[in-house]
């Protein structure tokens, strides 16, 4: 399940984020600090980021014995599959083209974008 | 030293909404709820686990928004629901039980009376098939409660009221109460002659008797005259001097206005309905308000015209000199309408009337005692005038009073409604899903299809809503079941009203109460609010399907 996903300035945000690297499994505190997004922002998006088919999810292996003593769950870990990337790609450029015609303050999201891709 | 340790109270507390969070979660996303969870062993300061906690608040509401407008994902396994236990049948069977207390069949009676108002009295046929036990079981008193409520072209009506008469005497009343008021009924009726002169010979000093013979007199003169056409004071003069010329009616009205009594039987009507509620249990209260209420009375603009005759023939005498006979002729209307008045309850349209024609009356009396120097005797009248002025004013505010009782009584209507529309719903489907149940549980057991999730969870909660239904619905109706208990001819008025008031409440095309309005307004708000969630989720629906492709 594939389709197309409303690209709000948050969106774009997020998948600057996890274009950046691509391959690492990312979590959803990390992700919150480094998008500045509020949890009750960020979860509604990767839900429907995974619904669409653009990120994957994985529980985190349990944690090692040492771990085990602060009583940690385990985490949940996400990353864009082939076709979320090359997706969030296309989304990105979209709104970095908008960004030269309008200049409006998507213009910060460039550099992230060109890494990313 | 743990991460919980470490952080306190607050994290712990924290933890503990996250886990509330969780639970609450729509069960097809949950690891959406336990995802934000884990992620608290890694937030160290309080401010932010409070943020995230916030968000953890606004992502479960935003999970519950998208679960009511999308459902349930298709592709995910639902999750089995337990089938109702014995807690549930339990409750199903304190519910069913609590349906027997004492009252409750009369208030469910009377909502359903409310919801079907043209059907709250006794029905023609119904009256029909009564009258016939009646008299073949030779039951005088039911007899007349049905010729007294037939409708005027039933065959029957006058045959029974005769034979009732005849059985008991004492029943002879119903002649006046079994006639339908002049405007509904305008045939000529050919046995009323005869009924109107048993009526009179039977209770000779009541004005009520001779009111009848008039009434037909006034009726006719009205169907024959464009009377009250014009509307000017000298026209209706001219009116009433020429109805004056009919012998009967003149005659009739005269012995009336000298009669000692005015008794227009709306007590004995009142004692024949109750005598009919006791023997079916007094599970009609409708029947019994309605049917007072709409208590036969003389024509009052009948009435309203004799004194008028007699003011303006007191004029007249005056006018020629006989102060005597002017005297006479105002004392005449002052005291019928005084006769009348203490006849009335409180709070009744012919009081209404009486007060204010008592006050022409004794104005008349007044002028003409000042005119003729007999002070002591003005002053009298002064005095009466200003009593039925008074009185008048108390009228007014009794009213009052009873409109507020209306507003008091609006809370409880509310609630009776919606409790009997919830123990109805309730009922319904604990039923279908514990005969569903009790009849599939042996075939399919670990079935998880929506038909018995759906029929499990009705199982598990209706018999709970219908306790808490029956609950609402008799705590609610109580203070009606205790009105209706300790009634009585006296205080029936106010009971009218506030019977009126539970009852009109689904009447909106028939009642323009405050009330009503708003009932219906809360129930459209209601009806629009689902219909645009199923809408807006059969649009999402489709939206994301059309997405997918």
């Amino acid at each position: 399940m594939a389709g197309n996903i409303r690209s709000s300035e948050q969106t774009l945000k997020l998948l600057a984020t996890l274009t950046g690297s691509p391959a690492s499994w990312h979590y959803g505190y990390a992700l919150s600090r480094e998008t500045g997004l509020l949890s009750g922002t960020l979860y509604p998006i990767l839900m429907r980021l995974e619904q669409r088919g653009w990120l994957e999810t994985r529980w985190e292996t349990p944690p090692p014995e040492s771990d085990k003593r602060f009583g940690r769950p385990p985490r949940h870990m996400y990353r864009l599959t082939p076709d979320g990337r090359a997706r969030a790609v296309e989304a990105l450029s979209v709104a970095g083209k908008r960004v030269k015609a309008h200049g409006s303050k998507m213009r910060r999201l460039a550099p992230q974008r060109a890494d990313g891709v | 030293m743990s991460i919980r340790q470490q952080h306190g109270f607050a994290h712990v507390a924290i933890c503990w909404a996250y886990a509330q969070i969780v639970r609450l979660w729509p069960a097809d996303s949950r690891h959406w709820a336990l995802a934000m969870q884990a992620e608290l062993s890694e937030i160290n300061n309080p401010k932010e686990s409070l943020s995230w906690l916030v968000g953890g608040v606004m992502s479960l509401s935003k999970a519950w928004w998208n679960r009511i407008l999308l459902g349930r994902d298709p592709q995910e396994a639902p999750t089995p629901v337990r089938a109702p236990g014995i807690l549930s049948i339990l409750l199903l069977l304190v519910a069913v039980t609590s349906l027997a207390l004492p009252g409750m069949r009369q208030g469910f009676m009377t909502v359903y009376d409310s919801w079907n108002f043209s059907q709250a009295t006794l029905q023609p046929a119904q009256l029909e098939k009564m009258g016939r036990d009646a008299e073949n079981n030779h039951d005088a008193s039911s007899l007349a409660l049905v010729a007294m409520r037939l409708p005027g072209d039933s065959q029957d009506k006058n045959r029974w009221a005769d034979l009732a008469v005849s059985w008991d005497p004492s029943l002879t009343w119903i002649y006046f109460q079994m006639r339908n008021p002049y405007r509904l009924d305008q045939r000529v009726d050919p046995g009323i002659s005869a009924q109107i002169a048993r009526l009179q010979k039977w209770d000779p000093d009541n004005a009520v008797p001779y009111l009848t013979q008039a009434d037909e007199e006034f009726e006719r003169f009205e169907r024959n005259t464009n009377f009250m056409v014009s509307g000017t004071r000298s026209a209706m003069e001219a009116e009433v001097l020429e109805l004056a010329k009919d012998p009967v009616w003149a005659s009739s009205m005269d012995k009336a206005f000298r009669a000692s009594r005015y008794d227009d039987y709306d007590k004995q009507r009142f004692n024949l309905n109750l005598a009919y509620q006791q023997k079916i249990g007094g599970d009609r209260p409708m029947d019994l308000i309605l049917s007072t209420a709409s208590v036969r009375l003389p024509n009052l603009l009948n009435l309203r015209m004799y004194s008028e005759y007699l003011i303006l023939d007191g004029a007249q005498r005056e006018a020629a000199g006989d102060r005597t006979g002017a005297t006479e002729d105002y004392w005449r209307s002052a005291q019928f309408w005084q006769r009348m008045s203490i006849a009335s309850e409180s709070v009744s349209i012919k009081r209404l009337m009486a007060l204010s024609m008592i006050a022409l009356s004794f104005e008349k009396l007044q002028n003409l005692y000042e005119r003729a120097g007999r002070t002591e005797e003005a002053r009298s009248a002064a005095f009466e005038v200003a009593s039925a002025k008074a009185a008048s004013k108390d009228f007014r505010s009794n009213n009052q009073r009873i409109f507020v009782a209306r507003d008091i009584a609006s809370p409880s209507a509310f609630a009776i409604h919606i409790s009997a529309i919830l123990i109805l719903f309730a009922a319904t489907l604990s039923f279908i899903s514990m005969t569903w149940l009790a009849i599939g549980a042996g075939a399919s057991p670990d079935s998880r299809s929506n038909l018995r999730r759906w029929l499990c969870i009705s199982g598990r909660f209706a018999p709970a809503l219908l306790l808490l239904s029956v609950a609402v619905f008799y705590v609610s109706y109580y203070p009606y079941l205790e009105s209706f208990r300790s009634m009585t001819f006296q205080n029936m008025e106010s009971l009218i009203y506030t019977f009126n008031n539970l009852c009109s409440l689904p009447r909106v095309w028939t009642y323009g109460g405050r009330e009503t309005v708003y009932f219906w307004s809360a129930v459209s708000i209601l009806g629009t609010i689902v219909a645009l969630l199923m809408i807006a989720r059969m649009s999402f629906r489709w939206m994301l399907a059309k997405e997918t492709v």
